[in-house]
């Protein structure tokens, strides 16, 4: 290795060398150096290099001795000698060792310089440890600059050493620096071995700890063998290790310690908290924590080691037996998963930064092995899960048996996941209770029975939170309480299905103690799986279903298939023989040939003997042989009555019972007659119906054999009877059409006969006649036209007419436009559409009557104008009316004298009277009151007749009109004990009128009411406004007028005449001819609704005054109908759709209201009150959907069933809106009738007035969980009406209602025998106080039968128990089933 | 004593007016038709003409017109008395200057009442 470094020196030598001795000695020089340098390169070993190095010195210089001195580490040995004793050299090494000086040699041998001394024993020389040497040299050996050996050779000669030989000296020098060097390098190699192999030692520990860490060996012990190790390797005889287990430290191994104690704290559990505490940077060394003994009071609580005995040593330095040293165990995430702790060092010292490296190492080792057991414990769980997962997919997927899959999870739990009790819930979907369904660890029957509520206990959190429960201690859980199982801690995980919890996985432990998070996850995801499990249970059964439909399906379409198959067959086989006896049929109306052809047919494809056809007469209703085959005696045309009775044998059965009878064997067959089984023992009667399905006769068909006629002939034989039947309806039809051809021919030969008549009898009449076809020509104008309109027939004939009316102004200009619109509006004209008129022609009067003529078919086919010369007629009316009006004044003046003095005596003013002249006075005073009336009303009459009547219109306020004839009248009613009331809304719009005739006419109508209506009995006048139009109505509770007589008492002179009610009142006869003539006056109208025995009411409607509101305002009386008719409104905005439903529905004898809008609808729900309404959704102006919530916001419709007629879309929304009922459109009347039937038979009904709304809704509530369904309203008037018309099994009032109050409610119904019998419950609620007096009401209600008074401000509560009392039911909680019913 | 001129041609029903208002507390001058009563008013100076309408030789509206036309006459007020009940008949007779119109037949104490309404109206009693 050091060649290279030798050739230098040796090149230079050669360089120099010169022949001769001095060449010689050169070589040996040389040769010298190449032993040198070969040992050099032979051997590492310095000691044998120096020993060759020395021995060439001094064989070259011919030396006697010497040494080779080398320095290790700084200090001087001998390392090599020659010539020299070992005491010298013990000697030699002493002087190196001690003190040296220059005298002696040691002190040359460590200079640095090289000395050669000729002679040492000279003056100043060196001592030299053998006495005989004289000259010396001293070669230093470098090596990197500093010193690394020394060599000395010496001589007993005294300048023994020349300079070759200092030269040669040197050249060796530089070899052993050379050699020096590479021994060096040698043992830097050989120590850096040294320091390797102990690496390796460590190392070799550490994979001993670490390859016991590598088995799957439990943790414990491992930590064991790794605490073993730290005890060994770091140099302390006590070693804890402990593992973060959540909060805990649990003590795992220990070394050094005694057995016992460590198992007692094992078994301690150290919070976490406490040592974290001691993580403090001051006691921070390396990553350790060393925590001194003055520091004591920080580990209170930490059950340190125990100290043995009190150590000797104390002092800063040293171990006290109550210091602590640990390492956190950090993860590979750097999280501390434990700590190692460390007592009782070896060398009793305290730790150092060099201890703490130690230990982390170590610490760094358990660590890790603490980290790879958690992932192997992962892994393996997570194996175990995966496993328990796969397991389980694959029992869920192949066993699709929801409790087998139950139980596996729960088998699961508790041996896979090493729970000790597992339970399934799941949630019944009626009680919504949680049943346990599958357990394991314990016997079902110990939770059989027992299931749980669901807003009770742990139950309800998991399902309120729908997270999973941890509870780490159950016996100090209250939400575990009446758990009969003994658990010590318990994992719920719910089973969610979108959202809601269908159920609930339960894991128990014996133990209290906690879960890890990974243990609630796997629950967690296992719960999952259960979900998806129960899930496929369910959709398996649901397919599971359909597909038993299906092939249920399958199978019944396959026998259908089959059947059609075989009918098929047959078919065809007949359809032949069918066609031959059709087309014989069809092809000709002579029913003999047709019926003989059909037969031939027939009895030859059902190989019969003897056929025949026999019907019935359709006079006689007797039995005749129409046509017959096989018979003895042919049938003449026309046929041969047959010889039986229509009700007789075969043929009158199958004649009854429309059916075909088949006759196998006629003797053993008691359906028929012996006489007729004569040569037949087979029998085919097939009946033959007409188009009505009536019996027209039968086919029979005979056969001499048994058992000839089987299904398929039959089924021929009546397919031939279908035939048949058609055939003979088709000659009957021929038959009458013939007949009604003639008849029409007769018809129209009569009825030239009737026009030539007619034509004549219209030329002959005395009023004059016009006609104009439909284009407006004049078509017959007669004698008497000619006369009465001065116009000749020629002038007339085939002019247009309006030339003709032309003549007579713009008078005629009206009577156009008339004409023309008869033409639009063909539909409207009927037999009594005309138009009168009176005409001047010159001074005769002339009055004309038009009307157009129009066919049934609406066909306009012209007008007829009918003149007649009327100027006799008029004058005489006039002498009448003036006789009228001057015999009524005269008949006055007397009647002012009677009057007159009556009054005055009656008044005493001329003396006293007795009673009986004073009453007989009273009678001549009625009667001349009387006469005056009939005068006034006559006279009334006379002008009103001769248009002589001038109304003074104006607004005018009705309600100023009303009161001021209420006050005229009111004296008469209060002594006749009868009430007089009004129902006005609170602003009544004026009307456009005659304030004296408007008092005239109410005074009129108030006055009939007070006459006609008992004593006790009751006045109503009310107003409103409707269609534009004031209404005034006049309501009684009197003797109301027969049906037939409501049209007449508007004439003249008309009093009912066979009711002595009515006699027993004075009465003109004229006073409602004169009202009715003023109404129209005024262009208003009057009607009435009466009930005999129930009242009347008159209303009257007037026009608004122009600047007026129109809107509807105030309300209607109660109608008087007491019928249960019931009343549906129909809501559809097709008219003819409407009308349709109208006419069909009322068919079924129900009363219709129909509404064409949304806007109508709601106004006339609010009207009417209709029973029932029908709501189409597709209305012009509102949803109808709007309009159905719009009904059930307000209380006086909220309770009106509704059902809602579209399209399936709308269904849901409707049904949840409060509709009863969906029906789809186009709408069957009859299945809304069997709607309205069934809701209205199915209802008790309970009428609520006066109850505040939200009180409604709640008593609402109540009683339709009893299926008892209300009609609220805050109205007295309407309360009325709905008790009238709906008859309610009760009726619940307060006080509080308005329009009609309290007691005339009750009392009203009492006095109707329709209403009488309704129980009653009355209440006051606190907003009633105002009425008045209660005690004083409540002894009048209480009067009254079956009236129950609750004065005490009842809650809904009690009033729902007091109407249960009424009823019979009992008041029980509501069902659940109560808000689903709606309406 | 307040006097009132009662112009009736009927008898009875003169009478009947006399006695009632008579009774009533008032002087009575009576006239049996319009021009009588013409001719008496003047002179007599009544407080209240009360005339029938329909009378012979002249007619309560004709004579109406007349006193309404005498300076003596202008200021009293006339109330007519008649059968005839029309609206435009009435309109007439207040049209010539009557104050009242009270139809036939009458209770006597309505009249009374009347003319004592009357009279308070126009300050005569």
């Amino acid at each position: 290795m050091s060649n290279r470094q030798g050739e230098a020196p040796v090149a230079s030598i050669q360089a120099e060398l010169e022949p001769g001795a001095e060449q010689l000695r050169r070589v040996g020089a040389l040769k010298a150096l190449q032993r040198v340098m070969r040992e050099i390169a032979a051997t590492l070993d310095l000691d044998a290099i120096l020993r060759v190095v020395l021995d060439e010195a001094i064989r070259f210089g011919d030396a006697d001795a010497g040494v080779v001195v080398s320095f290790v580490d700084g200090l001087p040995e001998v390392r090599a000698s020659q010539g020299y004793a070992e005491t010298d050299l013990a000697a030699l090494q002493s002087q190196l060792d001690g003190p040296r000086d220059d005298h002696t040699l040691p002190q040359w041998l460590v200079g640095e310089e090289a000395h050669c001394f000729h002679d040492v024993s000279a003056p100043g020389g060196v001592e030299v440890p053998q006495p005989n040497a004289r000259a010396m040299l001293v070669m230093p050996v470098f090596y990197e600059q500093r010193l690394a050996a020394s060599m000395m050779i010496q001589s007993a000669r005294p300048g023994a050493f020349t300079p070759a030989v200092i030269e040669f000296a040197e050249c060796l020098a530089t070899q052993m620096s050379i050699a020096v060097g590479n021994a060096q390098r040698y043992q830097d190699q050989l120590r850096r071995g040294e320091l390797m192999h102990q690496r390796a030692e460590q190392m070799s520990l550490l994979l001993e700890v670490s390859r016991t860490m590598r088995s799957d060996r439990p943790l414990d012990d491992i930590l064991l063998d790794m605490a073993y190790a730290v005890q060994e390797g770091t140099g302390f005889d006590l070693v804890l290790i402990s593992v973060l287990e959540g909060h805990l430290l649990r003590r795992v191994a220990g070394a050094g310690i005694p057995l016992t104690e460590l198992e007692q704290r094992k078994r301690v559990r150290l919070r976490w908290e406490r040592i974290r505490r001691l993580c403090q940077d001051r006691f921070r060394l390396g990553q350790c924590y060393y925590i001194p003994e003055q520091y004591r009071h920080l580990t209170e609580g930490i059950d340190v080691f125990v100290p043995e005995e009190s150590a000797a040593v104390s002092g800063s330095g040293y171990w006290h037996t109550e210091d602590i040293l640990f390492v956190p165990l950090r993860g590979n995430t750097g999280e501390i998963v434990g700590i190692l702790s460390v007592d009782r060092p070896r060398n009793g010292l305290a730790p150092t930064a060099m201890t703490a490296e130690v230990l982390e190492l170590f610490a760094a080792q358990v660590a890790q092995a603490i980290e790879n057991h958690r992932l192997v414990d992962d892994l393996r769980r997570q194996v175990t899960t995966l496993q328990l997962f796969n397991e389980l997919n694959r029992s869920i997927t192949t066993k699709l048996d929801l409790p087998l899959v139950l139980n596996t999870v729960a088998q699961s739990v508790t041996n896979l996941l090493g729970y000790d009790y597992a339970t399934v819930f799941l949630r019944d979907r009626n009680t919504q209770h949680f049943v346990p369904m599958a357990s394991s660890g314990y016997a079902l029957d110990l939770l059989e029975g027992a299931p749980l509520r669901v807003n009770a206990g742990f139950i309800a959190d998991v399902v309120r939170s729908g997270l999973p429960l941890v509870v780490d201690d159950v016996a100090a859980d209250p939400r575990f309480a009446g758990i009969g199982v003994p658990i010590g801690s318990s994992v719920a995980a719910p089973l969610t299905v979108e959202g809601q919890t269908v159920g609930i996985l339960k894991a128990d432990r014996k133990q209290a103690g906690d879960f890890s998070p990974a243990e609630v996850a796997t629950l967690t995801a296992l719960a999952d799986q259960v979900t998806v499990a129960v899930e496929n249970a369910r959709l398996f059964e649901e397919v599971k279903r359909f597909n038993e439909e299906l092939e249920a399906r399958v199978a019944d379409r396959t026998q259908e298939l089959a059947e059609a198959l075989e009918r098929l067959r047959f078919q065809r086989d007949r359809s032949e023989v069918l066609y031959h006896i059709a087309s014989e049929l069809v092809a000709s109306l002579d029913m003999d040939r047709v019926l003989s052809q059909a037969l031939m047919l027939l009895q030859r494809a059902v190989r019969a003997s003897r056929s025949s056809v026999i019907l019935v007469d359709a006079n006689t209703g007797e039995l005749f042989y129409r046509a017959a085959i096989g018979h003895t005696h042919p049938i003449p045309p026309g046929g041969i009555p047959a010889p039986f009775r229509r009700d007789e044998g075969v043929v009158g059965r199958a004649l009854e019972e429309r059916r075909s009878i088949v006759v196998h064997d006629a003797l053993e067959d008691d359906r028929v007659t012996p006489s007729a089984t004569d040569a037949a023992r087979s029998m085919l009667v097939v009946p033959v119906l007409g188009a009505g399905g009536e019996s027209l006769g039968v086919i029979l068909l005979e056969s001499p054999l048994r058992g000839v006629f089987d299904e398929p002939q039959l089924q021929l034989v009546e397919a031939a009877a279908v035939q048949l039947g058609n055939a003979l309806n088709n000659a009957e039809l021929y038959r009458l059409i013939r007949e009604q051809a003639e008849r029409l021919g007769t018809m129209l030969r009569t009825q030239q006969i009737e026009a030539a008549k007619n034509q004549s009898i219209l030329e002959g009449i005395a009023d004059g006649v016009m006609v104009a076809d439909a284009s407006g020509h004049v078509t017959l104008f007669n004698a008497a036209a000619e006369r009465i309109l001065s116009i000749t027939r020629g002038q007339a004939l085939g002019r247009p007419q309006d030339e003709i009316l032309g003549l007579y102004g713009s008078e005629a200009q009206a009577w156009l436009a008339q004409i023309e619109a008869w033409q639009q509006d063909v539909a409207n004209c009927g037999a009594d559409t005309f138009l009168a008129h009176r005409l001047e022609v010159g001074r005769r009067f002339v009055s004309v009557h038009l009307s157009p003529v129009v066919t049934g078919t609406h066909e306009f086919l012209g007008v007829v104008a009918v003149f007649r010369d009327i100027t006799s007629e008029i004058e005489a009316d006039r002498a009448k009316s003036d006789f009228v009006s001057t015999v009524s004044h005269e008949l006055r003046t007397p009647m002012t004298s009677i009057v007159g003095y009556v009054d005055l005596m009656s008044s005493g003013a001329v003396g006293p009277l007795t009673e009986m002249q004073l009453s007989f006075l009273k009678k001549v005073k009625a009667n001349a009151d009387r006469l005056t009336n009939l005068v006034d009303d006559l006279l009334d009459i006379s002008r009103i007749e001769q248009g002589r009547i001038e109304l003074q219109l104006r607004a005018v306020a009705m309600e100023d009109i009303i009161a001021q004839v209420l006050d005229v009248i009111r004296p008469r009613t209060e002594e006749k004990g009868q009430v007089l009331e009004t129902v006005l809304p609170p602003a009544l719009p004026k009307c456009y009128g005659d304030p004296d005739r408007l008092t005239q006419i109410l005074t009129n109508l108030v006055s009939n009411a007070h006459k006609y209506t008992p004593a006790d009995g009751l006045i109503t006048v009310y107003a409103y406004v409707r269609d534009g139009a004031l209404h005034v109505a006049v309501a009684d509770t009197g003797i109301g007028i027969a049906v037939e007589n409501q049209a007449k008492i508007f004439e003249r002179f008309y009093r009912v005449e066979d009711d002595p009610a009515v006699y027993e009142v004075s009465g003109t006869g004229l006073g409602l001819a004169i009202t009715l003539s003023l109404i129209q006056m005024h262009g208003g109208s009057i009607w009435l609704e009466s009930e005999l025995g129930e009242g009347s009411i008159f209303t009257f409607s007037i026009p608004l005054d122009s600047d007026q509101p129109t809107q509807d305002v105030g309300d209607l009386p109660p109608a008087l109908v007491t019928t249960a008719v019931p009343t549906v409104m129909v809501v559809e905005d097709d008219a003819e759709v409407a009308k349709l439903l109208k006419l069909t529905i009322e068919a079924e004898g129900m009363q219709v209201l129909t509404a064409l809008s949304g806007e109508e609808a709601l106004r006339m729900a609010r009207d009417e009150l209709p029973d029932f309404i029908s709501l189409d959704i597709r209305l012009p102006d509102l949803n109808g959907l709007d309009v159905l919530q719009l009904l059930k916001r307000d209380l006086e419709t909220a309770d009106i069933p509704v059902v809602i007629v579209s399209v399936v879309s709308d269904r849901e929304r409707a049904l949840s809106l409060g509709a009863i009922e969906y029906l789809a459109k186009p709408l069957e009347a009859r299945k809304l009738v069997q709607v309205v039937r069934r809701t209205l038979l199915q209802r008790v009904l309970v009428v609520v007035a006066g109850v505040p709304k939200e009180s409604v809704d709640r008593l609402r509530e109540i009683l339709q969980g009893h299926g008892i369904g209300i009609r609220a309203t805050m109205r007295g008037d309407r309360a009325l009406r709905l008790c009238r018309g709906l008859q309610p099994a009760l009726l619940a009032l307060d006080l509080g209602l308005s329009g009609l109050d309290g007691y005339q409610l009750v009392d009203r119904l009492r006095r109707s025998q329709h209403t009488a019998g309704i129980p009653i419950i009355v209440t006051a609620s606190p907003g009633a106080a105002a009425w008045g007096d209660t005690a004083q009401l409540e002894n009048r209600l209480r009067a009254l039968r079956g009236v129950q008074c609750l004065f005490e401000h009842p809650s809904v509560d009690e009033l729902a128990d007091a109407i249960f009392e009424v009823l019979g039911r009992p008041a029980g909680k509501e069902s659940k089933h109560g808000q689903d019913t709606g309406c | 004593m307040v006097k009132i001129l009662v112009a009736e041609d009927e008898r009875d029903i003169r009478e009947l007016v006399a006695f009632t208002l008579q009774f009533a507390g008032f002087e009575v001058i009576l006239a049996s038709n319009g021009a009588e009563a013409v001719e008496l008013a003047p002179t007599v100076n009544p407080d209240l003409i009360l005339m029938d309408v329909r009378m012979p030789r002249m007619t309560g509206y004709e004579a109406c017109a007349v006193l309404k036309n005498l300076p003596e006459t202008k200021d009293t007020p006339v109330i007519f008395l008649s059968a005839k009940g029309q609206e435009s008949e009435i309109q007439e007779g207040l049209g010539v200057g009557a104050v009242e119109y009270i139809l036939k037949p009458f209770a006597p104490d309505e009249l009374t009442k009347e003319v004592k309404r009357v009279l308070k109206e126009t300050g005569k009693a």
